[in-house]
């Protein structure tokens, strides 16, 4: 156990955060060559007003808005949630040993008491969400494998992960944990860049695509019909 | 009717036929249409992008109408727009076609067409959806995405056919089959009826050359809305400005918005043209919302070099009233009244503030609904649902239940909905609701308040 603990600590975390990062990488770059496409084709050369597309992106990653009306404690819950599973991963300690013992660089680590707190903040959240999900028959009934699975492995690795740092508190075998903490952070980081999680790095184009999808391709529809062997028929 | 044979499929020979398509055969037209509108259209960077950012959280439920009265995941805006982007998925994507071999998921069924094209027309693409989901998905881009696939294959409802049919094919060029001549005989009536009212010479001025502005309103206007069209004549008469209308095109309607990319670049570059045959300098389109959306929207898309600028009746008469030209005798409307902010050009913005300033400037008793401005609720029937006679227990029971609790909190003698469609649309709300209300367009209350100087 202790070869593959290394493993999953050494070469496969190398590789899932090579695949992570230019998976997200190429998610953006693809985007962006999209939308350079949809401006290339489209009929409409007026320039965009950026000025408001980026306006209305910080409106909408503004979660502070949605905190009032139906969806206000989801909104929150959803809002401290990302806190903790933004800020723990990338700067606790333990894991900026890992990153200067892999790729040779580190960075400022969070005070213990605090990456403590904001686990347990985490785990709180990523239940409550859970079984928000569930009760909302809307979230319920669309969700697909990847809504249920993925908030299980987060909240898995946040729960191995404080066992981790508390062995006092760990029930079970620290061999174990360790194993299956590696083993499910080198997981979740290799479906990044294939599941919804990629929303972390195409979120802030979602306004600019939405805006430039609605520049169609003149002609388009005439190509279409020919394509479909339609020319000539009647409405 | 053209047929040909299609290749043997389990030893049936299949022939293909204008309408409809056999049964078997759909999933494979639908993927063919699919595909044909992905290789021309720039649609599929837009489907990379939601497919991958779609968190199925159900906030745009939260804000969708239609789920609120019928509580169905069917009408969640993310359930629904969920159905195309798993075909596309699934049929489109390397990575979808690799998961769905390694979990042998099933293929696109006839099944999933009929869900398909319900939803799709369940939805009154309101888009009031997009304003509340955090992922930025623009669910009423893929409801109309939708929308056009299923058109290529013949599944549209026949109302929306009808009416582009006859302004496409037809004689009259029109969605109501209105021809020139009668157009002619109800602008002399209109004429008639404003020297009566006002005792000076109002016109419609008919194919003058070199006007600043082509006017479009929706053509049901001339049959179904006089006082909404002297109103506009009056405003005119007041600025002095030059304005026409065409007898080559005089119908804003562009129902291609609802369901067919093809008939609204058609529909938008006849009007184009007709601008550009008058030699006008502007195109003015009245008070219609989805007509006032698919000029200001899709003239710059289509309309060619130098496409004429779009300006909306009611931007026109706002900057009249604050350029002093246009005078309204504050007490002629003394009862409540309220608006109703068409969806197609309230929900970007566009006209929100206008007719709330042109409303200000003369009328006392005016209350807001709650929701409004961007954030309004739908009529109920929009997304063309308004013109299928059929679905008008659907579209006033479930879809304008909303706007019926609405207009009933406000108390208000009058609603005010410009739009032609929403007008249709909250007629018949009024009436299945019996709500205590009275509809009426802006340019209506207008031509009761107009004075004018010496």
């Amino acid at each position: 156990m202790d070869t593959l603990i290394e493993f999953g600590r050494g070469p496969l975390f190398r590789f899932a955060v090579a695949l992570a990062v230019l998976g997200l990488i190429r998610l953006a770059v693809l985007s962006l060559w999209g939308m350079r496409q949809i401006l290339r084709r489209a009929g409409d050369k007026r320039p965009l007003d950026l000025g408001a597309i980026v306006q209305r992106t910080f409106v909408n990653l503004n979660p502070v808005r949605y905190f009032r009306g139906n969806r206000g404690l989801y909104s929150a819950v959803s809002t401290l949630f990302h806190v903790g599973l933004i800020l723990v991963p990338i700067f606790l300690a333990g894991h900026i040993r890992l990153w200067r013992r892999g790729v040779g660089i580190g960075w400022p680590a969070l005070p213990a008491s605090l990456a403590d707190a904001l686990t347990i903040l985490t785990l709180v959240t990523g239940a409550l969400l859970l079984v928000g999900r569930a009760w909302y028959v809307a979230s319920r009934e669309m969700s697909r494998v990847q809504d249920w699975l993925l908030p299980l492995l987060i909240a898995f690795e946040f729960l191995s992960g404080y066992l981790l740092a508390h062995p006092a508190s760990n029930p079970l075998d620290l061999q174990l944990v360790t194993f299956l903490h590696v083993g499910v952070g080198d997981l979740l980081l290799i479906v990044t860049p294939f599941t919804k999680i990629a929303h972390c790095a195409l979120l802030p184009f979602s306004q600019l695509v939405s805006e430039m999808a609605w520049r169609f391709v003149p002609g388009a529809g005439h190509e279409v019909v020919k394509t479909l062997g339609k020319e000539g028929q009647p409405i | 009717m053209s047929s040909s044979m299609l290749p043997i499929v389990d030893n049936i020979p299949v022939k293909y036929v204008n309408e409809p398509v056999p049964p078997m055969d759909r999933p494979r037209r639908f993927l063919e249409v699919f595909a044909a509108v992905l290789k021309h259209s720039s649609y599929s960077y837009l489907l990379d992008h939601f497919a991958r950012v779609a968190a199925k959280c159900g906030m745009c439920a939260v804000e969708c109408p239609v789920y609120q009265a019928t509580g169905r995941t069917q009408d969640v805006p993310c359930a629904r727009s969920g159905l195309l982007l798993d075909v596309y998925r699934r049929h489109f994507t390397a990575e979808g076609r690799l998961l769905a071999r390694l979990a042998a998921a099933p293929p696109l069924s006839s099944a999933d067409i009929d869900k398909m094209a319900e939803a799709f027309y369940r939805c009154t693409a309101c888009r009031r959806c997009n304003l509340e989901c955090p992922m930025g998905l623009d669910h009423g881009l893929l409801t109309h995405l939708g929308r056009y696939i299923l058109s290529e294959m013949d599944i549209a409802p026949k109302a929306l056919v009808v009416s582009v049919r006859e302004q496409l094919a037809g004689k009259s060029g029109n969605t109501s089959g209105i021809p020139v001549a009668a157009l002619l005989d109800t602008l002399s009536f209109l004429e008639d009826d404003l020297k009566e009212k006002f005792n000076r010479d109002i016109k419609f001025p008919v194919d003058v050359e070199g006007a600043e502005y082509v006017f479009f309103p929706a053509v049901s206007d001339y049959l179904l809305e006089p006082d909404v069209l002297m109103g506009q004549a009056a405003v005119f008469h007041a600025t002095g400005d030059s304005w026409t209308i065409g007898t080559g095109n005089y119908d804003g309607i562009n129902y291609g918005l609802f369901y067919n990319d093809r008939f609204l670049e058609d529909i938008v570059k006849r009007e184009v043209a007709e601008v550009r045959r008058l030699k006008g300098k502007k195109i003015l389109v009245g008070e219609c919302g989805h007509a006032s959306r698919t000029a200001k929207g899709f003239v710059p898309t289509y309309g060619g070099e130098n496409p004429p600028p779009v300006v909306n009746i009611l931007e026109y008469t706002d900057r009249a009233i604050q350029e002093g030209k246009l005078k309204l005798n504050p007490d002629a409307i003394k009862e409540r009244v309220t608006y109703h902010d068409p969806c197609n050009y309230a929900r970007s913005g566009w006209i929100v503030e206008q007719p709330r300033r042109i409303i200000r400037s003369f009328i006392k008793d005016f209350v807001e609904m709650e929701p409004h401005g961007k954030h309004n609720y739908c009529c109920g029937g929009g997304g063309g649902t308004v013109s299928i006679d059929e679905m008008r227990d659907f579209r006033t029971k479930i879809g304008g239940k909303r706007k019926a609790e609405q207009l009933r909190a406000t108390g208000a003698r009058y609603v005010i909905a410009p739009c032609a469609n929403c007008k249709k649309q909250l007629k018949e709300v009024i009436e299945d609701h019996k709500v205590d209300i009275e509809l009426i367009g802006l340019h209506d209350l207008i031509l009761r308040a107009i004075e004018f100087k010496g």
